[in-house]
């Protein structure tokens, strides 16, 4: 893989917030912004470069399974942070198998190898700048670029699976109105375009102005009874929230009923807790780093210290050789707990450390993304750079 | 390997999504509920409200009365949403709808606190 310059297209800011990314500029802490994409620069892979990846991902989905089921086995809800009340849902649909859509692994890409930093299964984004990146490789390379980028016709055709198996007469996708960038908005957005493609009736709603009604269950803004939900909005908050109880008792595809996608079982995996897990049914698998519960014993010297539940690189704290070298912003996660992970390289092109996001559309390996950043931690800081494929 | 797998989309065509950008920047959805007649007519919400009681009161043996809210419309004429003026191009629902019974606001607290949205990176510690 290489960074390359390349020469950005006249007026891009127009065309990609005309694409959907109207979100680009992203906010400083002293009031300026500075751009989140960026196409003044490319990553350049080879195709076996993405067929290893695509293979990494596609056994590392096998293995997500059975981490799944040694979860459940061992009852390690309790030291992954996820409430008691929620285990009886997350086991029983589990076994049902209800709708999934889609997941982003994210990858550092050094010396050894693909190596899994986690792998973001409930509310993973970046999917507009991901379609967006397509179009960015056919303007500047014209119909002979190429890119893994499979991810919006396995996300149309997932929708087409699935559309016989979701109750009611449309599907409601959810998003955060505190979510001020439009960032929320526009990834589901883009699902609602890949779903309706896919000849599903959609409707784009606020998670706040959900209702519900003691006889009725969920209902929409006009009290139309809600059978299926999208939710971009973590199955970690929900199920602190008020309507938590209700929408586990409601569960299903029944009169009276919600299904939700993702299915709540996806708290297992989204969990940082599923990587201690990994490690330990498959040490020493090559696309996995050491990972500890905080507490075991270990002797890693070198270390990401992530809380089972923050985002953003929230209260995330790096150390090498013994040293705290980089934090991430508190945003007082952590009481539920940490996962320690060793300490890998991202490597440096020009000062820029690149984080691969494979996409997983069903358990398909789907395409890349690719973010980089100046600090050890990608933050909200990062920018989202194109790729192409050069042979 | 003898046959290679296709990388490539097919073609993504973003139908919606200026569309729904535009929406965005014009802040978005619009919430507000008029009450109308069976004509679509605005009337004011008293009506509406008078009747929601009645039917959850089980209407007490009176018809109940054809009053609707309105959602998502425009003045059918161009001009303003005033009592009297009609609306279209929206939704209507019985006042005497079960809905307003529907409690609301039970999910979006925890991005008060903390984070906004649900995280652009949500990938984290690129470090490893």
């Amino acid at each position: 893989m290489h960074r390359i310059d390349v020469e950005p297209r006249q007026g891009w800011p127009a065309i990609i917030e005309e694409q959907g990314l109207i979100y680009w500029k992203t906010e400083l802490p002293d009031g300026s912004t500075m751009p989140y994409w960026n196409e003044s620069n490319a990553y350049t892979l080879g195709s076996d470069e993405i067929y290893e990846m695509e293979a990494s991902v596609r056994l590392l989905m096998e293995m997500l399974v059975e981490a799944g089921d040694y979860i459940i086995e061992s009852n390690l809800f309790s030291q992954m942070g996820i409430p008691g009340w929620a285990v009886p849902k997350i086991k029983e649909t589990w076994e049902s198998e209800p709708p999934m859509l889609y997941g982003r692994f994210d990858f550092a890409y050094g010396p050894d190898g693909f190596k899994m930093l986690e792998y973001n299964a409930d509310t993973p984004t970046a999917l507009v700048e991901t379609a967006v990146q397509w179009h960015w490789v056919q303007d500047v390379y014209g119909g002979g670029g190429d890119q893994w980028n499979m991810v919006h016709e396995l996300l149309v055709k997932r929708w087409k699976e699935l559309a016989p198996r979701l109750p009611g007469d449309r599907l409601y996708l959810l998003h955060t109105t505190a979510e001020k960038s439009g960032e929320d908005f526009m990834t589901v957005g883009y699902l609602v375009e890949t779903a309706r493609e896919a000849g599903i009736t959609c409707e784009l709603m606020a998670v706040e102005s959900l209702g519900l009604h003691p006889e009725v269950g969920f209902v929409d803004a006009a009290g139309r009874s809600i059978r299926s939900i999208f939710k971009l909005y973590p199955w970690e908050w929900m199920v602190h929230e008020d309507f938590a109880e209700e929408t586990l008792k409601r569960m299903g595809d029944e009169q009276g009923q919600t299904l939700w996608i993702e299915p709540i079982w996806k708290m297992m995996w989204s969990n940082k807790g599923i990587l201690p897990v990994l490690w330990r049914l498959y040490p020493d698998h090559p696309n996995l780093l050491p990972a500890f519960f905080e507490g075991e014993e270990h002797n890693l010297t070198s270390f990401v210290r992530k809380p089972l539940l923050a985002r953003e690189g929230a209260n995330s704290l790096i150390v090498i050789d013994g040293q705290e070298v980089d934090r991430g912003p508190d945003q007082g996660y952590g009481e539920e707990g940490f996962v320690v992970q060793q300490y890998t390289d991202l490597g440096d092109y020009d000062g820029n450390r690149p984080v691969l996001g494979v996409w997983t559309v069903d358990m398909e390996p789907a395409g890349l993304g690719i973010r980089e950043s100046n600090g050890l931690v990608t933050n909200n800081l990062s920018r989202f750079v194109p790729h192409v494929i050069d042979d | 390997m003898s046959q290679r797998p296709r990388h490539r989309s097919r073609n993504v065509s973003l139908v919606a999504l200026p569309v729904l950008a535009l929406a965005f920047a014009a802040c978005g959805e619009d919430e507000t509920a008029y009450c109308v007649d069976q004509s679509d007519r605005i009337v004011e919400n008293r009506y509406c409200d008078e009747n929601a009681v009645r039917a959850n009161n089980g209407g007490g043996g009176a018809a109940i009365l054809p009053f609707f809210w309105y959602y998502g419309g425009r003045a059918a004429g161009g001009g303003s949403l005033v009592p009297g003026s009609r609306i279209s191009g929206g939704e209507r629902i019985a006042a005497s709808n079960i809905a307003e019974n529907a409690r609301r606001g039970g999910y979006g607290s925890s991005t008060k606190s903390g984070a906004s949205g649900v995280g652009r990176v949500a990938a984290h510690s690129g470090g490893g």
